[in-house]
């Protein structure tokens, strides 16, 4: 210690000085010049040490205003660690943000100013970032809220004040359960805790009760925020308030039953009258032998398909029962004895003959009947209908020798009640639609090679590449169906 | 609304010594809440056999009797339904034929239903003649044969509606198939006997085929 305590001679300083860290720059507070600098202030202003002597502090800052903080005491003897903000401007005209401190002394007589700046930008940055962020919560249309690990609200935006009714400082410190609406079990919020405590994201909906009472639907997503070691310091939980989309799915559902039960009691209502007419009108027939009541018939047995179709789309239009995996050659062929193939003929691609299929073996059944149904109304004399497998495995098609599809576009004759073919329902493709739906495929329609039309359904949509349709297809790749109806 | 109208007969030795309807002077009890399909249904029937109608389920547990020899009933109607009525007829134990004429669809629900036919609206003039026929015929057979072709009736609708899978998982549709293997065998020497009657033929090719929709409407 003895030999600290003597004085530090010229040397000795500048050897402390430029093994400063920070940029140091000494002023002599007579002249108001800069007499002494070191390596790092060289650095920070990018220019050599003589260009920076001789210099006023206030150069380093050439347009001037507030530069350089500094709110040391020229008498005093170190400044606390500055908050201010400055900045300093480099040869290139860069400004650099910084922190300034500045001590005095005095050595042989003169005054002198000891400034330490240190370049603050990766600070300020973040501090930029943070306003951005901050601001991008403090704005968001979700509410959103910080708790610590025990799930205490640390913090929470407008928009919650807003969602919940409740003002920031009644829930600061509280949990979050003062928002329960009593909807879920004790297992539910076990399940959502042991979820986050884990590490793991939590998502879901449920039902918040307001300040108010009100009860509220939200989907909600609760992540663990975690430390620099990966321990959890925090959670954040977003809310997206989905009150109006649970009102509009009852809606809807409320239609659909409605529409249902429309359908179901038409169909049933419309049966019997139905039957009376076709009843009578056969019997006339057989004792008459009128022949013209044999179109009578036809088409009172037509309003009666119609009207099975209808209850079929109603009923289970879009549900498939658990599919299972089904020998693919048998269940067509299965089907195809289901229909009045009349002259038509069958074949099946041989390469399917050990192919399954994972469908629910009476929608997959009623989807081909429809089909078949189909290209036989369509085409005169004996159809020729091929099924196969498509290339890679991906799906199926369906296709005949008719006079294909001249309807623009193509994908109109799934509308329901479309129809070209005067013994047709027009309910037939919209079922096919609905069914492959229903299985998760997709279809599409083509032209055969012969001409016709073809129908293709792609069970395994994952592997359905442009490349798979450009080289099947020639580059033309099918038009997707709109899965909506018109 | 009971109408009776007499038909030259053709008495053949078989329903003679069993004491059995002739075809023609047989009684067919029409079921349905809906007056202007008995109207129908008469039209339809009354030129070859005697109809009797009945509005509801009440009216047809009142009309029926040991004179009628084919029910045909309506499942969906007011107050007593079909299915109620086929049950309380089953229990009196009169001994008709029935033949469920109804809108509604075969379900599992039919499994346990002791019916012998079913045909769904709208039905044809030959259709319906067919399925009176075709009861007709079973008051010829055994029990185990007409109960046998009653299963057989339930179980072939169903396997248009369900997959193996699916009926496989039905304990009751188990139990039938195995009842029905059960009176296969006991009705095999009937069965074998009345190979050459075309009307077995047609009937029992109809109920235990895989197609629905033969002559008798199963």
């Amino acid at each position: 210690m003895s030999s600290c305590e003597k004085q530090l001679d010229n040397t000795a300083c500048r050897a402390i000085i430029e093994s400063a860290p920070n940029a140091v720059f000494v002023v002599d507070a007579d002249t108001d010049r800069i007499v002494g600098t070191n390596e790092a202030g060289a650095d920070l202003l990018d220019r050599s040490r003589s260009d920076i002597i001789g210099l006023s502090p206030s150069d380093l800052h050439p347009s001037g205003g507030s530069a350089v903080p500094d709110r040391s005491n020229r008498e005093g003897r170190a400044a606390s660690a500055a908050d201010d903000i400055g900045y300093v401007v480099t040869a290139e005209g860069e400004r650099v943000p910084v922190e300034c401190s500045t001590s005095s002394m005095e050595i042989d007589g003169r005054a002198l100013l000891i400034r330490h700046v240190r370049d603050v930008s990766e600070r300020v940055e973040r501090q930029r970032e943070l306003r951005g962020f901050k601001t991008a919560v403090e704005q968001a249309g979700h509410a959103i809220l910080l708790t610590d690990v025990e799930g205490r609200i640390e913090y929470v935006n407008p928009a919650f004040e807003a969602f919940t009714g409740y003002d920031k400082s009644e829930v600061i410190g509280k949990t979050p359960s003062i928002l329960q609406s009593g909807r879920h079990d004790e297992q539910f919020y076990a399940d959502l805790w042991e979820t986050i405590t884990s590490g793991e994201r939590w998502e879901g909906d449920l039902v918040n009760t307001r300040k108010d009472g009100e009860q509220y639907h939200i989907h909600q997503t609760i992540a663990p925020i975690t430390d620099e070691n990966g321990e959890i310091e925090r959670f954040v939980g977003i809310n997206v308030d989905i009150s109006d989309r649970k009102r509009y799915e009852r809606q809807l559902e409320r239609e659909r039953e409605q529409l249902d039960l429309f359908a179901s009691t038409i169909a049933h209502d419309l049966r019997n009258p139905l039957g009376i007419a076709l009843g009578h009108v056969d019997i006339a027939r057989q004792s008459a032998g009128d022949e013209s009541l044999d179109k009578a018939i036809d088409a009172l047995e037509r309003m009666d398909a119609m009207i099975t179709e209808i209850l079929s789309l109603s009923k289970h239009g879009e549900t498939v029962r658990d599919p299972e995996s089904i020998q693919f050659q048998e269940a067509v062929e299965r089907a195809w004895e289901r229909v009045d193939t009349a002259d038509a003929t069958l074949s099946v691609v041989d390469s399917t003959e050990s192919c399954t299929i994972s469908a629910d073996p009476m929608r997959f059944e009623e989807l081909l009947t429809n089909l078949f149904r189909n290209a036989i109304e369509h085409c005169e004399d004996e159809t020729a209908v091929t099924v196969g497998q498509l290339p890679d495995g991906h799906g199926f098609y369906v296709a005949d020798d008719g006079p294909g599809i001249d309807v623009e576009p193509p994908n109109r004759v799934f509308n329901t009640g479309f129809t070209t073919s005067a013994g047709g329902t027009g309910f037939g493709l919209t079922i096919v639609e609905q069914i492959a739906d229903a299985h998760g495929w997709a279809v599409s329609i083509t032209d055969a090679a012969d001409g016709g039309a073809r129908f293709e359904f792609i069970t395994d949509t994952s592997k359905m590449e442009d490349d798979v349709w450009e080289r099947r297809s020639g580059g033309d790749r099918p038009r997707r169906l709109n899965w909506h109806w018109d | 609304m009971s109408r009776k109208e007499s038909r030259p007969t053709s008495n053949d030795t078989v329903s003679e010594e069993v004491g059995l309807t002739d075809p023609d002077d047989a009684t067919v009890l029409v079921v349905d809440d809906e007056p202007r399909l008995l109207g129908l249904y008469v039209a339809m029937l009354e030129d070859r056999f005697t109809v009797e109608t009945a509005e509801s389920g009440a009216e047809a547990l009142e009309a029926l009797s040991d004179d009628i020899d084919v029910v045909l009933l309506d499942r969906r109607m007011p107050a007593m339904s079909g299915d109620e009525v086929l049950d309380q007829i089953r229990e009196a134990e009169y001994d008709c034929h029935i033949g469920i004429v109804t809108a509604v669809e075969p379900d599992l629900d039919i499994l346990d239903m002791e019916f012998d036919s079913y045909l769904v609206k709208p039905v044809l003039q030959r259709d319906l003649r067919a399925l009176v026929d075709g009861l007709l015929a079973r008051q010829r057979y055994s029990d185990a044969l007409n109960e046998l072709l009653s299963l057989s009736s339930r179980l072939v609708s169903l396997r248009q509606k369900y997959s193996a899978d699916e009926l496989a998982a039905n304990e009751t549709y188990q139990e039938l198939q195995e009842r029905k293997a059960d009176l296969e065998a006991t009705a095999q020497a009937e069965l074998e006997t009345l190979a050459d009657l075309d009307e077995l033929a047609v009937i029992y090719r109809d109920v235990v085929g895989e197609t629905i929709g033969g002559e008798d409407g199963e």
